[in-house]
């Protein structure tokens, strides 16, 4: 029966030879845009690993580069705004904010192991702000040493996969050109941006006394049913810090930050899909309107079909059987193609993500082509013979 | 006879719904993903207010520094633009300036504002539209006076559009004085746009040492406006002679780099790219025609499949006209002109829904990251573009309507009328 679907269709191929074509391509196109939009779903759906739904962002600078920040004032900011009635918890930090543009690299050496990270500066109340779900050891707290010349870190576990393998990164000391970390404990995962890939990250004490400070920002956790009071902060803030040396630059909710960071790219998606939308539903139009003619034209076949004993189920199958062999017909080509294209090393291609794609656009088309063969297999199969041999 | 090919193309539209709206749909659609495509580059590029003369201007966005380990790419360093640039520069002809954002504390509520550090010649270089009072001079920002000049926007938000020269307005705990207030600016405009401008010498002074400038990126852009004495080239020579001195203090510790001076087309492609890795405007416009193709190609195929099956529907129309006659010719004109007046139709169709689109979803087209207003935007057509567009769709649909119809004309009418197929 299938190899009858397929020679069916390989007596008709000079009148489905537009069809298979334009399969052949869309499936292409298909296939590339659910890529790209699979890779950046996963990637969005991996999270940043922050809550950051009722956090609000300050962030403080000096006047001009002649000021240096001192870190008592700072930290009596955070005190005071921790101690207001609304606010749940403040933290001190430094480029460990999700969602801004800043990211700062460095690379770490363990025995063998190399990596680059990211750099983040934070205080003992990080993971209370953010949330951040630490899985091995705890975050660094007033209870280290802080005499000791090393610096608590905490990392998340690409980084501690990379580093130290598998072994126990709790309590490793990785050695920095000028100063040296100690690893206090291990994130579960972290992203500055919801469309970023994965990369090692490392959090560093900012209070501690051998750790430099170039001036912070407050992440200021308020509470459940509390609107964020920026005014209240800015007067707290000013009241620690003279106005001639501090600014403060920026002061937004987290959740503004997030959406201004993220427009450049939901307005991609949305345009890609729009596109490949319109493409699929005009293939599903164009298979309907030739399949539904061609059956018209088969309606004698159709009725001897019947007449020589053909059931409607099988009828009907011939039909569906037809267009599949169509398609199989135009996607195997394009997977050919596909396996080929070197250009997919623009993208962080896995073989999980390809099969994902592969398995995604294959269901999508083969379901849209039994969509649009549903209303002619049927109405074929309603062929009664008597009056179709008539006719002829 | 042309009245009665009129009726009969009447009658076809009517008769076959299904195939008049494929078409339609299949020509409308693209065209208007097209044309939102090409109007959206384009304002990009230019797009008007105080950017309108932008193809009189040279912009330089980017720095790349090598060095013997690691690189850094930055915008342009203040250090270079006063030691180097200034110098080559002809006077008035050299904008430059840094955005940034800042709270601004109000009665109710904390808003984030663009801010721009700008030097006095920006005000030459760009055509802004004054509303009250003047710019700030080259002795203000020589004095590093806190003066600044706002946006319509801004003053309507601060002081609902009272009279405002004159007024105080506290900025990042200092109070700065009001002296102009201009035209709103659409946030397209990388080069220009803020809600509020003023001096650069405010916030910023710049390294002395002039090796350390050498190798050192920043935060400003700067902008050349090209003039009889000082053309494109004249420009492009100079600032590659200031990348050679640069370069020798360098000497081969590191590497300095430009990512221009850049055309206006140029910068917007060259984007926040690694000045390095830029391949050039043909390339982008490629990139740009290879989507377009595809987004034509794809639907122009279902119509070619679609008309061969429909031409089989009226082959013996067609055999019986032949039969009493009618030439090959004719026959392949009227099918011709048929799907030439059903392209047309469509991407006339295609136009208005672009219009439409793009004025009631302006926001969801326009905003990213750096677009956050899009009040300012004004909308155009591009009728070249759209000419072009539809002289490609019309190509494809001749095609599509002619191969089938040459083939059946070349049947025996005979054979046709007793069921013979293609």
């Amino acid at each position: 029966m299938i190899s009858h679907g397929f020679r069916m269709m390989w007596n008709q191929k000079k009148k489905y030879g537009f069809i298979l074509f334009e399969l052949f391509a869309i499936f292409l196109v298909v296939f590339i845009t659910v890529l790209y939009l699979t890779e950046r779903i996963t990637t969005y759906m991996e999270g940043t690993g922050c809550e950051i739904d009722n956090v609000y962002f300050m962030d403080i600078a000096t006047q001009s580069p002649d000021h240096t920040p001192e870190l008592e004032h700072f930290r009596k900011v955070r005190d005071r705004l921790a101690a207001m009635k609304s606010v749940e918890s403040v933290s001190m930090t430094r480029g460990a904010s999700p969602y801004r543009g800043s990211i700062s690299t460095s690379t770490f050496e363990y025995g063998e192991n190399r990596t680059t990270a990211h750099i983040h500066q934070a205080d003992d109340a990080y993971p209370s702000v953010l949330k951040v779900e630490v899985i091995l050891g705890r975050w660094f707290n007033p209870e280290d040493d802080h005499s000791s010349l090393e610096i608590p870190v905490v990392i998340n576990r690409l980084m501690a996969n990379r580093l130290f393998g598998d072994e126990d990164p709790v309590g490793n000391v990785i050695p920095g050109r000028r100063r040296n970390y100690v690893v206090k404990g291990v994130i579960s995962k972290f992203k500055e941006r919801d469309y970023d890939s994965r990369r090692p990250h490392i959090f560093m004490d900012i209070q501690h006394p051998n750790n430099d400070f170039h001036g912070s920002n407050m992440l200021i956790r308020y509470k459940n049913g509390y609107q964020p009071q920026p005014k209240e902060y800015a007067q707290n803030i000013y009241s620690v810090m003279p106005r001639d040396q501090y600014r403060i630059v920026q002061s937004s909710r987290l959740e503004g930050m997030k959406k201004r960071m993220n427009s450049n790219y939901s307005g991609d998606i949305l345009f890609v899909s729009l596109i490949v939308g319109f493409l699929l539903f005009n293939l599903v139009l164009g298979l309907i309107g030739i399949l539904g003619y061609n059956i018209n034209q088969r309606w004698s076949e159709m009725g001897i079909r019947r007449a020589v004993g053909s059931t409607r189920a099988r009828v009907r199958r011939l039909i569906f059987l037809e267009m599949f062999a169509l398609t199989v017909m135009a996607i195997v080509p394009a997977f050919i193609v596909i396996v080929q294209i070197p250009a997919f090393e623009f993208m962080p291609l896995t073989w999980v993500l390809f099969a994902k794609a592969m398995v995604i656009s294959l269901t999508l088309i083969f379901f849209l082509v039994f969509i649009s063969v549903l209303y002619p297999g049927i109405m074929a199969s309603k062929i009664r013979p008597a009056v179709a041999l008539k006719e002829e | 006879m042309k009245h009665i090919n009129l009726k009969q193309f009447w009658k076809q539209l009517s008769q076959n719904r299904f195939f008049t709206f494929l078409s339609l749909f299949g020509v409308s659609i693209p065209v208007m993903i097209i044309m939102v495509m090409i109007i959206k580059v384009e304002l990009f590029i230019n797009p008007g207010g105080p950017e309108q003369n932008n193809d009189q201007m040279l912009f330089l966005n980017r720095t790349k520094v090598k060095m013997e380990k690691g690189r850094a790419i930055g915008a342009v360093n203040l250090g270079i633009i006063e030691n180097y640039f200034s110098e080559i520069a002809a006077p008035g002809s050299m904008a430059f300036s840094r955005s940034t954002s800042t709270a601004i504390f109000l009665e109710n509520e904390v808003i984030d504002v663009p801010i721009r550090y700008t030097n006095a010649d920006f005000w030459n270089v760009y055509d802004f539209k004054f509303l009250n009072g003047r710019n700030y001079t080259d002795e203000n920002v020589g004095n590093k006076d806190n003066v600044i000049v706002i946006s319509r926007n801004m003053r309507r938000r601060l002081f609902g559009n009272q009279k405002t020269v004159g007024e105080t307005l506290e900025i990042e705990g200092e109070a700065y004085r009001i002296i102009g207030v201009v035209e709103d600016v659409t946030s397209l405009s990388r080069n220009a746009y803020s809600e509020i401008w003023l001096p650069y010498t405010i916030k910023s002074h710049s390294s002395a040492d002039p090796v350390e400038i050498a190798k050192a990126t920043g935060g400003y852009s700067v902008a050349f406006k090209a003039s009889k004495a000082w053309g494109f080239e004249q420009i492009k020579a100079d600032v590659e002679r200031v990348r050679t001195r640069l370069n020798h203090l360098n000497g081969e510790h590191a590497e300095i780099l430009f990512g221009g001076p850049a055309h206006a087309t140029e910068n917007y492609f060259r984007g926040f790219r690694d000045p390095e890795t830029y391949e050039g405007n043909m390339v982008n416009y490629l990139a740009l025609a290879g989507k377009a193709l595809m987004i034509l190609f794809l639907p122009a195929l279902n119509l070619m499949s679609l008309n061969l099956t429909r031409i089989q529907e009226r082959s013996q129309e067609i055999a019986i006209r032949k039969a009493f006659g009618g030439t090959r010719k004719r026959m392949a004109l009227q099918i011709l002109i048929e799907n030439s007046v059903l392209t047309i139709l469509g991407g006339l169709a295609g136009l208005l829904m672009a219009y439409g689109v793009m004025l009631l979803f302006k926001d969801q087209i326009f905003t990213n990251f750096f677009v956050r207003n899009t009040d300012q935007v004004k909308i155009h057509m591009n009728y070249l573009a759209f000419a072009v567009v539809l002289m490609v769709s019309l190509m494809f649909s001749v095609l599509s309507g002619l191969i089938p119809s040459l083939r059946i004309s070349r049947l025996q009418p005979a054979y046709v009328l007793k069921g013979g197929e293609l």
